[in-house]
């Protein structure tokens, strides 16, 4: 994907101020690695490849009130710190937003005394 | 910048302002070089510090596709960790058992991406205020010259903050 594509992709999140969305999920490294070459197949990390487990997902709504799931456990490594991935995601994609507004300030209409 | 000057879809506009800036560049280097820059009254020595200031704009837009293209690791011992940014969906997904160090690490390079986005956000949404009046004068040397001379020093000072946390990330 292109560097503009990339970018319009994100940008594309801003049309609607809607809910933010992060999902974690894990998977065995031989569902994903080339048997062939030994290569990761990056384009296979989607979740509707049904070899990945929900871990974990966090729905952030606009008004701020906050959804979270978390599996039990997970059968691979730390759990806790594959929480603590998940949790840094989202403060990314919540990162994303607020300089996406701070981007798009300038643009926004402004009221006197609002 | 009067309110009717925006584009009709910034959103859309954010995304080709490394484009924009690669044109301006282009346009200036073409202009500075020929009689134009002369006759519009550019100075010898504006040529460095332009150049200066657009490649400060091109960090920012830089940092932005950093951040929007998301983050893939793998690690030595087979397992890997992917980001993909999609609209307002994040996906994480984690192959294999990556050690807490190497969790760590990959959270320690998304807070750096993340920290250098919100240090250019400020810089890349002036940025796309200038792009705005260049594609509407057809990238003419002269506004080009003018606009980044009048803004010159501001995305210089933004782009302060860009060399900061760079600094600070390779530290």
């Amino acid at each position: 994907m292109s560097l503009k594509d990339a970018i319009k992709k994100f940008t594309d999140s801003v049309m609607d101020l809607t809910n933010l969305e992060v999902t974690t999920y894990t998977g065995k490294l031989e569902q994903i690695v080339d048997a062939t070459t030994g290569q990761i197949k990056w384009d296979e990390f989607k979740p509707s490849s049904g070899k990945l487990v929900l871990a974990a997902a966090t729905l952030v709504r606009p008004n701020l009130n906050t959804v979270n799931f978390r599996a039990s456990d997970s059968e691979q490594g730390d759990f806790k710190a594959l929480i603590e991935l998940h949790m840094a995601a989202v403060d990314s994609a919540r990162n994303g937003r607020a300089a996406l507004v701070k981007i798009f300030s300038g643009f926004f209409p402004t009221h006197p005394g609002g | 910048m009067s309110g009717d000057e925006g584009p009709a879809d910034p959103f859309l506009a954010v995304a080709d302002l490394g484009e924009h800036l690669a044109r301006a560049r282009a346009a200036l280097e073409r202009s500075l070089l020929g009689r134009a820059a002369v006759a519009e009254g550019a100075a010898a020595d504006e040529g460095p510090r332009i150049t200066q200031v657009l490649e400060v704009a091109q960090a920012a837009v830089t940092s932005l596709g950093r951040f929007a293209s998301g983050l893939q690791r793998s690690f030595a011992d087979g397992a890997a960790i992917s980001l993909v940014r999609d609209g307002s969906r994040v996906t994480v997904t984690v192959l294999g058992a990556p050690t807490p160090v190497a969790i760590a690490d990959f959270i320690a390079e998304l807070a750096d991406i993340d920290q250098r986005l919100l240090d250019g956000a400020e810089l890349l949404g002036l940025l796309l205020h200038l792009c705005t009046g260049w594609v509407a004068a057809g990238f003419a040397p002269p506004l080009l010259l003018k606009t980044l001379l009048d803004s010159g020093p501001r995305i210089l000072e933004l782009g302060a903050a860009l060399s900061r946390s760079a600094v600070e990330t390779r530290s």
